[in-house]
């Protein structure tokens, strides 16, 4: 369970959540939607631990990201962000063996073929996908993925909205930022709306 | 604090020296002596201006000193210390050369700038330019150009011969090999003294072999571990200043190849003032013999 | 084969760095496996040569710790001030009367040098809460061309032998190695070497980018800084005892990475060999090619090291992507 209690964050000088309250039940799927800049991401990364309100509380389980050690915030939240980047060549498999064990969501995610490409070389869809499926090795209770379906074919965002729903079956929490208006969010259990 | 900063700032831009250990074996312009001929003589000329090394004392030892009423820098004997500078550094001043109001000004190859020699020559002013001694074979051949430029070539020939009666070669039981090093630790010089170096001439006066003189092929050869270690020395044989640079004895040991030789084992190691060592004139002998003895007590 | 040829490379340089030199050595073989019985080649050219390697290997693995941490191909220890901090640190203990080139204690006031500067890089690139690659090239090769300046400043002013020349802080010199320097640099080394092995994992992880390091569970700033004392030991260490050899931190992870791939654990040892390696040739160049003379190190490792820096760019290589 993500509760959170009237935070408020401020970047760059600017107040972009104000006195914002939720709760973010286990085993479900909330998708974020709303316009550019009105703080889907923001709210993203102050639950992941990223970012700290300046007024109010996050809490994971009754653990403050903020407050706990880089670690020990692995085994409880995994996140995928927006446009991930690769320097070094390492493979599809190494990348999500530095989360956890890779098989398995290789196989749901259909990125075995894929398993001993170099990273540096794959397309932007095929990167986000590798992104995902690292954040779901690291098998966390909370799994957060900033826009995961935006840079995939039909085919891709069936399969990954599946292996979500399954997630969301087997108890995680799955936050998603994304950016289609409501009709197409049927996947999930709950939308939040965010405006300026 | 701050306090602490300061020193260590005032500490660091004095360059605390480090211990030195000076070698047992130096030799200083105190214990050698120039060979100079007593007999009042007559000149042709009464106002000499010297701008060339050693010539000052040559002139001294012909019993000439009265006559020098100007000098260059390097002319630095302590009976010349109240006759006038002519050069600002090791450049001349024609102006000041002109006031003396000299009938000869001697010059040697090295004096300049040679845009201020002209200015003297075309003063109307006699120039005499002598030859410069590398080597103990050219100390004759500059007293005897010395002596004619004064007028005085029968005093020439005199001292010519008292210098040549007075070096010794002393004998040793058996050569000893010597190299003469030129260092300059501040700028990381280190050289070899070789063929030509001036050294040699010394080295072979005194009865020893110079090593790097018979094995390596130029006057100044770089100096690497290696190829001192190859030579192995059985003395070595440097500047008083120069030893100074690298951090006297001491220093010199922690050289790498430099410990690997025998000179190095037995801190057998000779240190000349600088302005004695390779300048050739009446006080040579007189280093020949001190060497002489220096070296003797070394290798003892 | 192409993965043992660097190893195989080292072994044969070691052995020609050895055998070449001014000196002859008489019955070179039986010489070589008794050790202490010839002087030239047991006090004079074994511990150079030994020395090459080790400072190879150390400018090596610090250069892998540099982009290593800063996520950045362009990284090394010149240009983060690690290696002008060291020749600082040295310059000033040795003014200072405390130690002597090449002596445990200079190595100590070099590695505090090193870091004290990188850090400062760090910092004024504001690396800690943000990671920016412009920021910290520029802020290092500003950070390191004014240390390098207050090295020749003092150099100049304060005529001493002992705290070296211009030359040797800026462009190396083995040429002063003797035995006793050897346990210093070896000390460094190893416990440089050690503890970049134990990060290693972490700086793998690293190359994510902060954000996502952070959130598979790495201690950014703390790695970071770990990183960074692994890079002052190894480059103060080197730096202080031999001076600046320029490209080796920067050429040889590159290299390494060419051959083997990005993992950092197994590029340890790899990157060390090449380092060692290309140290050794350079330093066999230099006291061969213009017998007696010896040319600066740091010229002929600049000679070799270009071409690597210009096939970084032109040749395609997977395993550094250089936008």
């Amino acid at each position: 369970m993500i509760t959170i209690n009237e935070i408020t964050i401020v970047r760059d000088g600017r107040e972009i959540i104000y006195d914002y309250s939720e709760q973010i039940p286990a085993g479900s799927i909330t998708a974020i939607v709303g316009p550019n800049g009105c703080g889907k991401s923001t709210l993203l990364a102050a639950i992941a631990g990223d970012i700290a309100p300046i007024k109010g509380t996050i809490t994971i389980d009754e653990l403050h990201p903020i407050l706990t050690s880089p670690a020990q915030l692995a085994q409880i939240r995994a996140v995928a962000i927006q446009n991930q980047s690769y320097t070094l060549g390492f493979t599809v498999k190494q990348i999500i063996e530095m989360a956890g064990p890779a098989e398995e969501v290789m196989r749901s995610l259909d990125l075995t073929s894929l398993a001993d490409r170099v990273v540096t070389t794959l397309s932007g869809g095929e990167a986000q996908r590798v992104s995902i499926a690292a954040a779901i090795a690291q098998r966390t209770p909370v799994l957060l993925l900033d826009e995961p379906l935006a840079a995939q074919d039909v085919r891709s965002r069936k399969r990954i909205i599946e292996v979500l729903k399954k997630l969301a079956e087997d108890g995680v929490s799955v936050v998603v930022v994304a950016h289609s208006n409501e009709s197409e969010l049927t996947w999930a259990d709950k939308v939040i709306k965010q405006f300026l | 604090m701050r306090r602490l900063g300061v020193i260590a700032i005032a500490i660091l831009l004095t360059g605390c020296a480090n211990s030195q250990i000076s070698s047992n074996y130096t030799i200083s312009e105190n214990d050698v002596s120039a060979i100079s001929i007593d007999a009042p003589t007559k000149f042709s000329v009464s106002r000499v201006v010297v701008l060339a090394n050693g010539v000052a004392e040559i002139m001294n030892s012909l019993n000439a000193r009265s006559i020098i009423v100007g000098r260059d820098i390097s002319s630095s004997e302590k009976a010349l210390k109240d006759v006038p500078l002519a050069t600002s550094g090791h450049q001349v001043l024609p102006e000041e050369v002109i006031a003396l109001k000299p009938d000869l000004v001697i010059i040697d190859a090295s004096t300049g700038p040679k845009a201020a020699i002209a200015q003297i020559k075309s003063a109307g002013i006699r120039v005499v330019q002598t030859p410069e001694s590398w080597t103990l074979a050219d100390i004759s051949i500059k007293v005897a150009a010395v002596a004619d430029a004064i007028g005085a070539p029968q005093q020439g020939v005199l001292l010519n011969t008292a210098i040549k009666d007075a070096i010794q070669t002393s004998t040793f039981s058996s050569k000893p090999r010597i190299a003469f090093l030129y260092l300059r630790g501040t700028s990381s010089i280190y050289l070899v003294g070789g063929p030509g170096s001036g050294a040699d001439s010394l080295i072979s006066a005194i009865g020893a072999i110079d090593v790097g003189a018979t094995s390596l092929p130029r006057p100044f050869n770089t100096m690497t571990a290696e190829s001192l270690a190859t030579l192995n020395p059985d003395l070595i044989l440097v500047m008083t200043k120069g030893l100074e640079s690298v951090g006297g004895v001491s220093g010199l040991l922690k050289l790498p190849g430099v410990a690997q030789t025998k000179a190095g084992k037995n801190e057998a190691i000779i240190d000349v003032d600088d302005s004695l060592l390779l300048s050739f004139g009446p006080r040579t002998p007189s280093l020949v013999v001190a060497l002489g003895k220096k070296v003797s007590a070394a290798l003892k | 084969m192409k993965k043992i040829a660097p190893a195989i490379a080292l072994v044969i340089a070691t052995f020609v760095a050895i055998y070449v030199g001014t000196a002859q050595i008489d019955s070179f073989w039986s010489a070589l496996f008794a050790p202490g019985s010839n002087e030239i080649l047991w006090q004079i050219r074994i511990p150079r040569v030994t020395a090459a390697l080790i400072v190879g290997a150390s400018l090596a693995l610090a250069g892998l710790m540099a982009q290593g941490a800063c996520n950045n191909a362009l990284a090394e220890p010149s240009i983060l001030g690690t290696t002008a901090g060291a020749a600082l640190g040295t310059v000033i203990a040795v003014l200072t009367g405390l130690v002597q080139v090449g002596s445990m204690g200079a190595i100590a006031c070099g590695a505090l040098g090193a870091l004290a500067a990188t850090s400062l890089t760090f910092k004024l690139a504001n690396l800690r809460s943000q990671l920016s690659s412009f920021a910290l090239i520029i802020v290092g090769i500003a950070v390191s061309a004014s240390i390098t300046a207050v090295v020749g400043l003092l150099s100049a002013m304060v005529t001493r032998a002992d705290a070296r020349s211009i030359s040797f802080w800026n462009f190396g010199s083995l040429a002063l190695i003797t035995r006793d320097n050897l346990v210093g640099i070896s000390i460094t080394a190893i416990v440089g070497g050690f503890i970049a092995w134990k990060i290693s994992p972490s700086l793998d992880r690293l190359s994510l980018g902060d954000a996502t390091a952070f959130h598979i569970g790495i201690d950014v700033p703390r790695v970071r800084l770990i990183a960074l004392v692994a890079l002052s030991l190894l480059a103060g260490g080197a730096v202080s005892t031999v001076g600046s050899i320029a490209f080796i931190g920067l050429a040889a992870p590159h290299i390494a990475r060419f051959i083997y791939g990005p993992i950092h654990r197994n590029l340890i040892v790899h990157t060390a060999i090449i380092g060692a390696l290309l140290v050794v040739v350079a330093d066999t160049l230099s006291r061969s090619v213009a017998q007696p003379n010896e040319l600066p190190i740091g010229l002929i490792t600049s000679l070799l090291g270009a071409p690597v820096l210009i096939a970084l760019v032109t040749v395609k290589n997977n395993v550094w992507k250089t936008q």
